[in-house]
């Protein structure tokens, strides 16, 4: 066994200690799980500290991106489709993830890596998720990142999520965590109120889903608001949310996890 | 919630058979107010 010297026990000691946040509880203020059942979403200010934050921006930094056909690809192997078949046409209702300056994504890792497990299965994290969700199971089904790049990153149109996941039903929830302090001008994340109450509306891509809802353009446009490092923000599947471009020369970082109930 | 079977790259990964729901499927975690479940070998929950 190779012998650990003292400075890297405390160094390891020292993470530890920052890590152990993650153990503590974060209680969601009723008014918030109300909102998200109400209207849609909810804000968890402060979710996450500045040391697994850090953690976080560190082991993203050595996880390879998604490839931006990925999702597009995946649609197409559906039927038995050839190889060939899957380096064709690009799936139009999927446009959006071809283009780079749109979002860059890492996927998976709880999957792969321990610390991201930890990070989502965490009392903090999937303990709110729980409370949010108003149940006493949950399953953590999924984790990515949502990088918007600086100068000039491209706005996200309108869109649910549901459309692009494999599920029979709704009741998946997503939490949002800014790595890195996100202005105005850097694509937050906004909503349209009350929007979770319509039902599947399909796959957008770079359309937004207001011009083929119209009725959805008389929606209040909520949260888009300026977020802490650490701060986070959640939504249903239904919810439709959107992000305007990145107009710093900072890249807007986000974490995302997402649960559903266990039953 | 079943897994439907479109195609995903995360949850094409995860070994899931169509007409599955994900919180039978050990590769999810169980999670609760302090956090994850364990499973047993059968990948029910310890309680």
């Amino acid at each position: 066994m190779t012998p650990v010297s003292g400075a890297t026990r405390e160094v390891r000691n020292e993470q530890e200690r920052d890590l152990a946040f993650l153990d503590s509880a974060y209680t969601v203020p009723d008014a918030e799980i109300a909102n998200l059942h109400e209207h849609g979403w909810a804000r968890l200010p402060g979710l996450l500290n500045a040391e697994v934050v850090a953690e976080l921006r560190r082991r993203l930094a050595d996880e390879p991106l998604r490839p931006l056909d990925a999702l597009g690809k995946s649609y197409r192997k559906l039927g038995g489709n050839t190889a060939a078949d899957t380096d064709s046409e690009p799936v139009k209702f999927l446009d959006h993830e071809l283009d780079s300056k749109h979002n860059q994504n890492h996927e998976g890792m709880a999957w792969r890596n321990p610390f991201f497990r930890r990070v989502g299965t965490s009392r903090r994290v999937a303990g709110a998720a729980v409370q949010l969700m108003r149940r006493d199971r949950a399953v953590f089904i999924q984790d990515i990142s949502f990088f918007k790049p600086g100068g000039g990153g491209s706005p996200t149109a309108m869109h649910q999520d549901y459309a692009s996941w494999p599920f029979d039903r709704k009741g998946a929830i997503t939490i949002w965590i800014a790595l890195v302090d996100v202005s105005e001008d850097m694509g937050p994340l906004a909503y349209l109120e009350d929007s979770h109450r319509e039902g599947p509306l399909g796959l957008a891509g770079k359309l937004d889903i207001r011009s083929t809802y119209p009725h959805l353009a008389d929606a209040k446009v909520v949260a888009g608001r300026a977020l802490k490092a650490g701060d986070a923000q959640v939504h249903w599947d239904l919810t439709v949310h959107g992000a305007g471009p990145n107009a710093t020369d900072v890249v807007r970082e986000a974490y995302l996890t997402r649960f559903t109930g266990a039953t | 919630m079943i897994y439907n079977g479109i195609g995903h790259p995360h949850y094409d990964t995860l070994g899931l058979q169509i007409g599955q729901a994900l919180g039978e499927n050990a590769a999810f975690p169980l999670v609760g107010h302090d956090g994850e479940i364990a499973r047993d070998e059968e990948g029910e929950p310890c309680t």
